[in-house]
């Protein structure tokens, strides 16, 4: 179904699909950058935590534009919080799945394969009764080749809805999330009224990670603040060297970054609380316990009351070290494996 | 004394399978925290073989101290560490400055009283060793709120909030 | 090295960064000479510093930045590197206060107190018959209060700092909203808000108030906060694609670091301002040059000698002159003192180096009655300034009450030692656990920065036999804490007697058992430590018979010389002097860049 023949549920629906698209990749990309030794491999730490940062504005974009249509973001009561290691779209769940994994090349490989920028797949069904983000089901149903191609759908969305008799920007303002609220990262906060807030919106997260232009464009790599698109943050590690500004997007041949892969806590993949007992499991349930206050937190903020997110900082570093003393932790079963976070939800 | 930068956050350090077992059970008794939130900090293996380096004689006397008192009942544990251990004339000052390295990350050496009883092993103010743990000092997870200064920073804000225990 | 320059700016701190990057928005060409290293230039070699922190064994402002035989600067007296001492203190009281030799300068390890004096600081002499009046009045510097608050990046609120006389412009407010006051601040506040203390037969109301800071907070609109630097070569931008560490520091996280490092850079130092500056392409910075020579024609400086030393662990250097049309000294006021007295460049008045200032701090030091969350956030977040002015100044020096959030570390080393303390009393296992935990997060302290007159008995003076590394001259430093600062002292620490009894914190104050140095006044013993604010050595003043520079920092005695810095602060008041600094510094900008030996200039 084209864009042009959307319902508003249609549209709301698709922007939810998105915030939930940003929110599955944080547990990977959090556990490969905890499992970094303290101060070693400031680069790749530095790349990583810059990537997280950037989900998290994509988030709260997706879910501005979500409330300035009038529709509710809702992750804690029926989003996809899947565990790992989880269906992510384009990519056959039954060979390809995003884990939690400690950092190095496994880690990075699945990175590249959430953030591909342009590659082509045919959407795959994923099995009866699992559980599928929404973006995947939307893609499977409407057939976007592309992440990108799933959000230049949502502009074209909100272009013609907007363009239809009534109302379209009816959110209430207070929603949304202001600038002051959100920092720390390569982008801006927008604040949507209209639907150029709200294709700026959509401009934004579409330069930044998933969904680039089509066309290999030399300098399709950047984004108009001179930053890396996700993909090529993450090929610069797996390639261990930067990018040069007329580099081919495949192959960066800039200065060698220097990895030192003995200096990871070498987390037990996609460890579950399940798998603990004792103390140990205690810790990681409170660790996820964390987890499900940030989700709360963040819920509330992207719902009514953006001041929430000062709180929800304060968490995102509680949960840091709850997650780095899991992951310093050997497993009592002699393997050499260390524990880490779990990220499960509804903690149990 | 120009000091030299640190390069300890690059060093491998391997448990020792000996020893370690009973050194994490033995700091916990000391410090008041337990084994798991010991492990937490990643530092237990560092102290160890600092130990072991620095008081290769004394060490293995402590550790085979410690398995005696182990052995007592859990009610009876804390007054046979302070009358096998802490009261005594040489493992009590040693097993002091572990209790401080625990919380402090600063190794302080021993008295010269001490050396001069159970010989002087050149033990000094370990640079390298401060600064791969001082950010896991126990101290400041002792503390209500508290946090290193320059690492574990709560957050923008947060310290407007109630102080609550980690 | 043949190279003429319009403008030749001796020390990159913030002094030198802003003078460079006005010069170079006004089409200068300008040269930097930076006696230190360029460590903290990329984010990495910052981040070094870091670890060397955790490393120190004494943790002092000095304690992450690796000394530097080359370009020594001082540490805290009795505590700092064996052997390594810069000062040559003849007392009688050593002077207490540090800063740094680097690029970025002593902004490197500052707090990040942005005060702007009180108009009555400004004539002391006149009102008080203390110390030295400005040639200039608060008025006049109150448009560069304002740009020097929009460079730096200050957080506050102007309604919490209308007080004493301040005043805005109608509709300012600082370019982020303040820093938000610590938990401890609240439980202060509550108890210590409006209560009545006299000093000096004067009564004042307190009031616990936010202090402006150099430090990243929520924005208002129209200002995006500046985070970490990470520069090529040079001080350039680096050119990696991607700038990593731009969004590091956009907001303070609460490291409670801010002295001696703050590890993202949320707060300001002055390499944030030598970036815009070499971006502008005209201007050049050397590091590990130090100048060791003005050297002059008449009233004309015509160059700067300066040594390049390849290794700060090694003295071989080589020596070359710097050329320009203007010429300014921005190394701090020791450092420029002590450049002007090595070129033998002393006022006929020989009021260069004479007058050098300090604010003495007294610290007060106790248990909260409740569990505050010491140790966290910026180290501080509050003060009660309400004593900065009044009428008793005639008689003893004012003060204002820092309020900390940094515990007893400064005092007494803690928790550090409240370790030792408990381990020594034979506590272990869960019983020292549960004693710590009662205690450290209960442990506050406050400091009063008095205000010292300028006398001409302190002074940076020069003894040939006493050099450094490279044969340069160390600082010979003759100070003293006189009756009027220690009135102010001991007025200071009643106060803080008086408000920690109303605000039910248990007085732990012992000056024998801390690290700090003992004042004496009327048998008190006065616990004190340095602020690290060094001012005086060249001040401005109306004419050369009485002064070293004029109002816009130009030398009375060379045309086209500049000696700019807290140097040339005839004052401080009680207020830290970093944000005057600046201020002055947008001053001397525009005087530079207006002078007429820049019209028309030729090689």
């Amino acid at each position: 179904m084209p864009p042009s023949d959307w319902t508003l549920d249609d549209l709301r629906l698709h922007l939810m699909g998105a915030v939930e698209l940003e929110l599955l990749t944080i547990p990977p990309y959090l556990t490969a950058l905890y499992s970094l030794h303290p101060d070693t491999n400031l680069e790749a730490a530095l790349i990583i935590r810059s990537v997280v940062v950037e989900e998290m504005l994509h988030l709260t974009l997706a879910a501005n534009v979500l409330n300035a249509i009038g529709g509710r973001p809702d992750i804690t009561g029926g989003g996809y919080l899947p565990r790992y290691p989880a269906a992510i779209p384009y990519h056959d769940p039954q060979s390809f799945q995003v884990g939690l994994l400690p950092f190095g090349d496994p880690a990075l490989d699945t990175f590249l394969a959430i953030e591909n920028p342009a590659a082509p797949v045919a959407p795959v069904a994923a099995a009866a009764g699992a559980a599928v983000p929404r973006v995947l089901e939307l893609a499977r149903d409407r057939g976007y080749p592309t992440i990108g191609a799933f959000y230049t759908a949502i502009q074209a969305g909100l272009r013609a809805l907007d363009a239809a008799p009534g109302e379209l920007f009816t959110g209430k303002e207070s929603l949304q999330v202001r600038p002051e609220h959100y920092y720390a990262s390569g982008g801006k906060v927008i604040v949507v009224r209209c639907l150029d807030d709200a294709l700026a919106a959509l401009e934004q997260i579409i330069e930044q990670g998933e969904g680039e232009l089509t066309g290999p464009l030399p300098d399709e790599k950047f984004d108009p603040e001179g930053d890396l698109a996700h993909y090529y943050r993450f090929n610069e590690l797996r390639r261990r060297r930067r990018y040069r500004a007329d580099d081919t997007p495949q192959t960066p041949t800039g200065a060698l970054i220097e990895l030192d892969l003995a200096a990871v806590y070498p987390m037990r993949p996609n460890l579950r609380v399940a798998d603990l007992s004792g103390d140990l499991r205690t810790a990681a349930l409170a660790c996820n316990r964390i987890y499900a206050r940030l989700l709360d937190q963040i819920q509330t903020a992207i719902t009514g009351q953006p001041e929430e997110l000062t709180r929800a900082v304060g968490t995102m570093f509680e949960l840091k070290y709850a997650a780095i003393d899991l992951l310093r932790t050997p497993l009592p079963d002699g393997s050499g494996q260390h524990a880490g976070p779990t990220f499960e939800y509804p903690p149990c | 004394m120009i000091s030299k930068v640190p390069r300890a956050i690059r060093e491998r350090v391997l448990p020792r399978p000996d020893q370690g077992d009973a050194f994490a059970a033995l700091s916990a008794a000391l410090t008041g925290f337990s084994v798991l939130e010991l492990a937490g900090t990643g530092v237990g293996d560092r102290y160890l073989a600092f130990l072991a380096r620095v008081f290769p004689d004394v060490l293995p006397d402590l550790l085979a101290a410690w398995s005696e008192v182990e052995r007592k009942p859990p009610g009876e544990i804390d007054a046979a560490l302070r009358a096998r251990i802490l009261d005594d004339a040489k493992l009590g000052p040693f097993a002091r400055q572990i209790l401080e390295l625990w919380y402090t990350a600063t190794w302080t050496p021993m008295p010269a009283a001490w050396n001069s009883a159970y010989g002087d092993h050149h033990d000094g103010f370990d640079a390298e060793l401060t600064a791969a743990a001082y950010p896991e000092g126990l101290m400041w997870r002792a503390g209500v709120g508290t946090h290193p200064t320059a690492a574990r920073p709560g957050g923008f804000g947060t310290w407007a909030f109630r102080p609550r225990e980690a | 090295m043949d190279t003429h320059y319009d403008v030749v700016i001796v020390g990159a701190g913030i002094t030198g960064a802003i003078l460079a990057w006005q010069a170079a928005e006004a089409g200068r060409s300008v040269l930097v000479l930076e006696a230190g290293t360029d460590t903290s230039r990329t984010y990495a070699g910052y981040h070094s510093q870091v670890e060397t922190f955790f490393g120190a064994a004494a943790k002092t402002p000095e304690a992450p930045w690796r000394y530097n035989a080359n370009a020594p600067s001082p540490d805290i007296p009795g505590v700092g590197t064996p052997g390594a001492d810069y000062f040559v203190e003849r007392g009688p009281v050593p002077f207490a206060s540090t800063y740094a030799r680097l690029a970025g300068g002593t902004t490197l390890h500052w707090l990040g107190t942005c005060l702007r004096m009180i108009p009555e600081d400004f004539d002391c002499a006149t009102r008080f018959g203390r110390g030295l009046d400005w040639p200039i009045g608060y008025a006049d510097l109150a448009p560069d209060y304002e740009r020097a608050e929009w460079e730096i990046g200050v957080a506050g609120d102007v309604r919490d700092q209308a007080h004493l006389g301040i005043t805005f412009r109608d509709g300012y407010q600082y370019p982020m909203e303040r820093i938000p006051p610590s938990y401890s601040d609240g439980l202060l506040s509550e108890k210590v808000d409006g209560m009545l203390v006299e000093v000096g037969g004067q009564t004042a109301r307190l009031l616990v108030r936010s202090t402006p800071a150099g430090r990243n907070s929520t924005p208002r609109p129209g200002y995006r906060p500046v985070g970490a630097v990470d520069l090529a070569e040079g001080f350039g931008p680096a050119d990696t694609g991607q700038d990593l560490v731009r969004d590091l520091g956009e907001r303070c996280q609460g490291n409670s670091a801010c002295v001696p490092i703050c590890p993202v850079q949320a707060k300001y130092n002055a390499l944030k301002t030598l970036a815009k500056a070499v971006a502008t392409g005209r201007v050049t910075v050397l590091t590990q040059a130090v100048a060791a020579r003005v050297v002059t024609e008449g009233r004309r400086v015509t160059g700067i000698e300066y040594l390049r030393y390849a290794a700060p662990d090694r003295p071989e250097h080589g020596s070359f002159t710097a050329r320009g049309t203007t010429y300014v000294l921005a190394c701090h006021a020791v450092e420029n003192a002590k450049l002007l007295l090595m070129s033998g460049l002393q006022s006929p008045n020989g009021l260069v180096g004479a007058n050098l200032t300090d604010h003495p701090t007294v610290l007060a030091w106790g248990l909260a009655p409740e569990q505050a969350g010491a140790y966290r956030g910026p180290l501080s977040t509050s003060g009660i300034e309400d004593l900065r002015g009044g009428a008793f100044r005639s008689e003893l020096g004012a003060f204002r009450i820092e309020v900390g959030n940094d515990g007893w570390l400064w005092p007494m080393g803690a928790p550090d030692t409240t370790v030792t303390d408990a381990v020594g009393k034979g506590l272990f296992g869960r019983a020292l656990r549960d004693t710590l935990r009662d205690r450290i997060g209960r442990q506050v302290r406050m400091g009063c920065l008095v205000e010292q007159p300028s006398s001409t008995r302190n002074r940076v003076t020069l003894d040939p036999s006493q050099v450094d590394a490279l044969g340069l001259p160390r600082p010979v430093i003759t100070y003293d804490l006189e009756p009027y600062v220690l009135k102010g002292m001991a007025a200071a620490a009643a106060t803080m007697r008086t408000v920690f009894a109303q605000a039910g914190i248990e007085d732990r104050t012992d000056p024998k058992d801390s690290f700090l140095s003992i004042a004496t006044w009327e048998h008190q013993a006065l616990p004190w430590g340095g602020a690290g604010h060094l001012s005086g050595t060249h001040c401005m003043g109306t004419g050369p018979e009485s002064s070293v520079v004029d109002a816009q920092q130009r030398s009375w005695q060379h045309d086209n010389l500049f000696v700019a810095g807290p140097g040339s602060m005839p004052s401080m008041g009680t207020a830290n002097p970093t944000l005057t600094v600046a201020a002055l510094a947008f001053r001397t900008a525009r005087d530079l860049i207006a002078s007429p030996e820049e019209r028309g200039a030729t090689v």
